[in-house]
């Protein structure tokens, strides 16, 4: 079937304006927050899950590639048609279907937009937990596709912990539904595997989240640091103390440096680290447990410590970190962002071969991370129209990841292999790891038509 | 019969000849629905289990993995049976990283060692240690430099069963409300595949987003998909204080009335466990001497700061008091612990005590909690059959235990005719009834697995394409799988 | 300009973006299309294309360039604030001369050429609005010399529908005892739809005619009521003369106790910014303290407010393009004004008047859409 009579197909499915064929569109849909670019033969915008039902037909039938997706936030290539094919855009499919507070869930299309649906169940006094960095503007079914994170994951888990059950478009178009409403459905946990396959097993079109009540109490509290290492052992007495904050926060020197330089919030510039702790929960026993954690940051040689006494100071207290990642991008044009994840002891080392890494490869390396759950996210800045610089990056980026695998760690904690770590999952998979993989991907799509070319690597040829 | 002899060298040649028991008392005691296996192995390390498995798979020789046998009483009668694979010699803790709040163990430790061994130097432990039937494992559990944390699970048989049995069948209990499921808990596996290939996922981070999140895939697949031998979990730090709170009512509505306020507030116990006269009185509860349970216990368990804890139980109480409760009590921490050990231990004991005894889960969606429950209560009241009732009120989960003493012919068809109407009944509410234990015998007129569901055409290409030739608990799961 | 100059003039700043989608939320015209093609993270991609010679501009990329409403809303959301409004603008340029551009853009050209409006009225009738004020002589607005020149704008003195608007302010002005005049058929266009159009350099003669006439007055302040004027001003005439949006003199009148409003409004009312006065020129709290000042009156903010205010769907020579796109954007705004529980929206701009009134009436909508100097005339009589 050449391109033109699919088109013509698609446009029966989903209506001539939903179909999308211009050098100039393809050529839109041909990127993502990655640096990989790969262009599609077609992009479709179905409205149901019939049209995608159709669509994932014609596609099974014709053996085209296929692939969803939602803002095109991904970070490591996921969204990209590496081998052409159709690309199926949720943006039309963003409706949230019910929200069921005797039930404590959400039905929604994937399309719906993170924060979107946070908002609306918040007005009744509900969060859906996972908040990824990218909440504003990502989609649940890319979340999903992901298994997102957040800075909320140390308390609260991941993606995976808050989805309760899928509609899935599989590869012939057959549709099902997998758990639902009610908990413990008998069988093997497809939307567990779902959840976190970035896009490799079927297309999402429906989703049920869990809600849980909004806390109470929130209390921040933030804390400057001499050094990494009294930052990081903070956070370990903490917990060992019996306390396990909502959020754990740390960025390092050059990212205090570029908060400094743009927005000013007025972090001394000679200090290693800047850490920010928040607590929810009853309000009960929270200023007792505030005021220990605030000793605990003393008995680990904080400079300063700060508790916020009302939203507006908490707004204060988070501006930095909710700028860092603009400011950095203030310093060079272009950023990328790795997603290494160690246990969360083995920081202070890992930080300081970044560091290390950041010398040799001479580009400036600033750090934020969730340290909580010892996720890193050190952000390599560059000019991407620079080659020689791109080249260093890379390496420099695979080297992070290197040293994250090294003390115990992983090359991914929400960002996905995609296509940018194909790679590097050689660190952490030997070939039996990855030939059970793909005994998975076989059992959904033998042709290897949905999302082709991600996550799992080929296999190393024989000689 | 010759040909099984060559087999059993082999395994011999694998894990050592004490390991491999043939005796016809062996092969009894780990008969799997009366279906006795041809040799019983216990091999000592993931390697042992792939090696034993490769040949399995070579010789297509059925296999059901066993921890501690807690369990076995689940599922559909296996199709077949050659060999049962025992966890029990694989029980080391390969790394307690209590700073990092993970734990890896090995398939066949002990629920109650692991939480033994993240136990304060002061013995303060999740469960109470002093009260198991039997000892912790001193040798593997003696390390306690730290300042104490738990595995979050609260599963049955939590005195015998192994972290293996446990994630295999995805155990909960009712303090699943605040600290969800083992599958939520579970951060890597290792396991030998049904081709006897060792495979692994995850790692001991709580964000992973490598490859397939096959723990969840593993998680309560009932060794259908392979063997898991090493897990990796996350851990909790221990409550700081933990209390139960008793109440007491003759009626449903007013029971019913406390556990929908509660989920009207902001609190967050624990648990919330609406249960019948019988049931609480089977856990025969010494430490609330003047506790008059009436038709109706409600139980909330809060683990959480003390003042938290404080302002739970004494809001909750007043609730249960404006409500009407006849009676009520308070448990703390080792009381408390002794309780909720109890209530883990209850379908053990009410085994023990009832050999027809059949116990059910039903699961529905959370706001149709009383109906269901006042639907199992006629339907059985109907068949004249005593039960025990306890429904995980904030779950959607219900646990149901006809307590037959003996099981014939007409108690059989009696239970088996009960359950397929709530069985109907949780289908309308979303759900599904699964039947946890049944004597062998009655299997065959029950529906252990409830209502297949749409995605069953996805399992069943899962286990076909895991499990080529059909080896692994060929049977036992949903569906036949 | 072509692709060699635009590379000059904008490859730097388009090469900050890093796709990371953060924008495309902010984006009224992405919301209603659900394409990335009008996306903010589109049009730069396209920019960026194109400068790179991936991608030829077409009547593709001018369906594109050319349905950016030019609110701003992406830089405000945008992590390493990409100029992406000035992007789009410097590419309109490349598009209009490569032939790609909307030839409704034509017409346009030639009426302001000609008539120095953009309707197609003779510019001696720029005054026509007077008659709606029945108790002045007819030329007592247009004075030879006076401390303040209230520049009317081309929308507000042809289309019926907000002619009111400086009816109002010069009730106002009257009212507060200020010295001011108007230029009548001296006025000439500002020139701002010629940037929105790709044609920045026509507006050359505009602005001197323009800053010419205001000498010739003598004038110390000129005042707008129309955003878009007063930021056309504000960034491309450079003068030393005080510029000000109606909303900020007239909060210094109320503060000076020259205005005092009385008449209780009993509404619950919002606020909406226009894009050309909040976020582009960063005027919010002067309009808010006027409306806040109305006795009775409940006021309530939209979710979306100030930098993050969402356009009305009336900018960026969108109305006259894609009238459709216009209207589906106003719907959404109309939305967001409901859900707030607000009876009354006000605003501070003419355009932004027409775009939200015309949605209401054909929707039959029972909202109330005021300028902020109907409000301010309500509450004064």
């Amino acid at each position: 079937m050449d391109n033109k009579e699919l088109a013509e197909r698609l446009r029966e499915i989903a209506g001539k304006d939903y179909v999308l064929t211009s050098d100039m569109d393809r050529m839109l849909y041909s990127y993502d927050a990655s640096l990989e670019k790969a262009i599609p033969d077609v992009v479709v915008l179905p409205n149901s899950t019939e049209e995608v039902s159709k669509i994932m037909s014609l596609a099974y039938r014709e053996k085209i590639p296929i692939l969803g997706r939602g803002s095109g936030t991904n970070l490591t290539g996921g969204s990209i048609p590496v081998k052409g094919g159709i690309v199926v855009h949720f943006s039309r499919m963003n409706r949230i279907l019910e929200i069921d507070i005797p039930n404590r869930t959400a039905t929604v299309e994937p399309g719906v937009i993170t924060l979107d649906l946070q908002t609306e169940v918040l007005k009744k006094g509900f969060i859906y937990q996972p908040d990824p960095a990218s909440q504003k503007v990502s989609t649940i079914g890319g979340n999903i596709a992901e298994n997102s994170g957040g800075p909320h994951c140390l308390k609260y888990g991941v993606t995976s912990n808050h989805i309760l059950g899928l509609e899935v478009v599989l590869n012939d178009g057959t549709v099902i539904w997998t758990g639902g409403k009610s908990r413990d459905n008998p069988g093997y946990d497809l939307a567990g595997l779902f959840v976190g396959s970035e896009g490799t097993l079927g297309l999402v079109t429906k989703a049920i989240l869990k809600l849980e009540r909004a806390p109470e109490t929130i209390k921040t509290m933030l804390a400057i640091y001499e050094t990494i290492e009294d930052g990081a052992n903070t956070v370990s007495a903490i917990i060992a103390e019996g306390i396990v904050p909502a959020t754990l926060e740390m960025m390092d020197n050059p990212v205090m440096r570029a908060v400094e330089e743009t927005i000013k919030v007025g972090y001394p510039l000679d200090a290693a680290a800047v850490l920010i702790i928040e607590l929810d929960g009853m309000p009960e026993g929270m200023d007792e447990k505030a005021q220990k954690i605030m000793e605990i940051c003393k008995q680990n040689n904080v400079r300063e410590v700060k508790l916020a006494k009302d939203d507006a100071e908490r707004d204060l207290l988070w501006a930095g970190r909710k700028g860092a990642f603009g400011a950095v991008g203030q310093v060079r044009p272009s950023y990328l962002c790795c997603d290494g994840t160690v246990p969360r002891t083995k920081l202070p080392e890992v930080l300081n071969k970044v560091m290390d890494i950041s010398k040799k490869y001479d580009v400036p390396i600033g750090n934020v991370f969730h340290a909580g759950d010892g996720n890193l996210h050190p952000l390599i800045m560059f000019d991407e129209r620079n080659k020689d610089e791109l080249k260093r990056v890379l390496k420099a980026s695979t080297d992070i990841l290197k040293a994250c695998v090294d003390v115990g760690g992983t090359i991914s904690g929400e960002h996905g292999v995609g296509l940018e770590k194909l790679k590097e999952t050689s660190f952490i998979f030997c070939e039996n790891d990855i030939e059970f993989e793909r005994h998975i991907k076989k059992a959904f799509d033998p042709d290897d038509f949905i999302n082709p070319g991600k996550m799992i690597p080929e296999p190393v040829c024989e000689q | 019969m010759a040909q099984f002899t060559e087999t059993v060298e082999k395994l011999v040649s694998i894990v050592g000849k004490e390991h491999v028991k043939t005796e016809p008392d062996d092969l009894a005691t780990h008969a799997v629905d009366n279906l006795k296996p041809k040799a019983v192995v216990f091999p000592k390390d993931t390697q042992q289990v792939s090696k034993v498995v490769e040949l399995a798979s070579r010789e297509n020789l059925a296999i059901v993995p066993r921890g501690s046998g807690s369990k076995m009483s689940m599922g559909n009668p296996p199709k077949r049976l050659d060999l049962v694979v025992c966890t029990s010699r694989m029980n080391h803790m390969i790394d307690v990283d209590t700073s990092n709040l993970t734990i890896t163990v090995e398939a066949g430790v002990k629920f109650r060692d692991i939480q033994a061994r993240l136990a304060t130097e002061e013995d303060r432990c999740y469960l109470p240690l002093g009260d198991l039937t039997s000892q912790a494992d001193e040798a593997i559990c003696s390390d306690r430099s730290h300042s104490g944390c738990f595995l979050p699970i609260d599963p049955p048989f939590s005195d015998i069963a192994t972290i293996g049995g446990i994630i295999a069948t995805n155990s909960t209990g009712p303090r699943r409300l605040l600290y969800n499921l083992p599958r939520d808990m579970i951060l890597g596996v290792r396991l030998v595949a049904p081709s006897g290939l060792i495979a692994g996922a995850g790692g001991k981070t709580v964000k992973n987003v490598s490859g397939y999140d096959t723990s969840k895939l593993m998680a309560g697949s009932l060794g259908t998909l392979g063997i898991m031998c090493e897990m990796t979990f996350r851990l909790l730090p221990l409550p700081e204080k933990m209390a139960t709170l008793l109440l007491s009512f003759e009626s449903f509505s007013d029971a019913s009335k406390v556990a929908k306020q509660i989920f009207d507030t902001t609190l967050l116990p624990a648990a919330v466990e609406v249960m019948n006269g019988a049931t609480f009185t089977a856990m025969n509860i010494k430490d609330a001497p003047g506790f008059e349970p009436g038709e109706y216990v409600v139980v909330v368990a809060f683990e959480a700061f003390q003042e938290a804890v404080d302002r739970m139980r004494s809001e909750i109480k007043k609730m249960g008091l404006d409500l009407g409760a006849k009676s009520d009590a308070s448990l703390d921490d080792a009381s408390h612990q002794r309780f909720w050990l109890a209530v883990s231990e209850l379908e053990g004991m009410l085994a023990r005590k009832f050999s027809g005894l059949v116990c059910a889960k039903l699961n529905y969606r959370i706001s149709e909690w009383e109906d269901v429950y006042n639907f199992c209560q006629k339907v059985l009241s109907d068949s004249k059959i005593d039960y025990s009732l306890q429904a995980h009120a904030g779950s959607g989960i219900c646990l149901l235990r006809l307590l037959i003493a003996e099981s014939d012919g007409e108690t059989t068809e009696a239970a088996a005719r009960a359950l397929e109407k709530m069985l109907q009944k949780s289908v309308e509410a979303g759900g599904n009834l699964v039947i946890q234990r049944a004597p062998a015998s009655a299997k065959g007129k029950l529906r252990m697995w409830g209502e297949l569901s749409p995605d069953f055409i996805v399992m069943r290409r899962l286990k076909e394409q895991l499990d080529t030739s059909g080896i692994m608990s060929p049977g036992r799961f949903v569906g036949g799988l | 300009m072509n692709i060699v100059q635009l590379r000059k003039l904008s490859y730097d700043e388009v090469a900050k973006c890093n796709k990371c989608g953060f924008c495309l939320p902010s984006c009224p015209t992405y919301l209603v299309m659900k394409e990335e093609a009008y996306s903010p993270r589109g049009r730069n991609a396209i920019t960026r294309f194109a400068i790179e010679n991936k991608l030829k501009l077409s009547e593709d990329t001018e369906r594109s360039i050319f349905s950016c409403l030019g609110c701003g809303a992406c830089t405000a959301v945008c992590l390493s604030s990409v100029k992406t409004k000035d992007i789009i603008f410097q590419n309109r340029e490349c598009e209009v001369d490569e032939g790609f551009y909307p030839k409704i853009i034509d017409r346009l050209v030639r009426t302001l050429e000609g008539s120095r409006n953009i309707s197609d009225d003779d510019n001696e009738d720029r005054a026509e609005w007077l008659e709606l004020i029945k108790d002045f002589p007819e030329d007592a607005f247009e004075k030879e010399h006076a401390e303040i020149l209230f520049f009317v704008g081309c929308v507000a003195s042809f289309f019926p529908m907000v002619q009111r608007i400086p009816a109002n302010m010069a009730k106002i002005l009257q009212n507060a005892g200020v010295d001011f005049t108007i230029l009548g058929g001296d006025e000439w266009c500002c020139g701002f739809p010629l940037i929105g159009a790709g044609m920045p350099e026509k507006l050359e003669q505009m602005k001197e005619h323009n800053l010419k006439k205001v000498a010739d007055v003598g004038a110390k302040t000129v005042v707008f009521t129309c955003p878009s004027c007063y930021h056309t001003w504000k960034h491309f005439y450079k003068t030393d003369v005080r510029l000000m949006h109606a909303s900020q003199l007239i909060a210094e009148l109320i503060k000076d106790k020259r205005l005092t409003l009385k008449k209780e409004v009993n509404l619950t009312a919002t606020y909406h910014d226009p894009c050309d006065l909040g976020r582009n020129s960063g005027v919010f709290e002067e309009p808010r303290e006027v409306v806040k000042a109305v006795p009775g009156l409940n006021f309530v903010e939209l979710p979306q407010n100030r930098m993050l205010s969402v356009c009305c769907g009336g900018g960026g020579n969108v109305e006259m393009t894609d009238p459709d796109l216009t209207a589906q954007v106003a719907q959404m705004k109309l939305d967001s004004i409901k859900d707030v529980g607000a009876q009354m929206v006000v605003t501070a701009c003419q355009q932004c008047v027409r775009t939200m009134q015309t949605r209401a009436k054909r929707t039959k909508s029972d909202l109330v859409v005021k300028d902020l100097t109907d409000l301010v005339v309500e509450a004064m009589e």
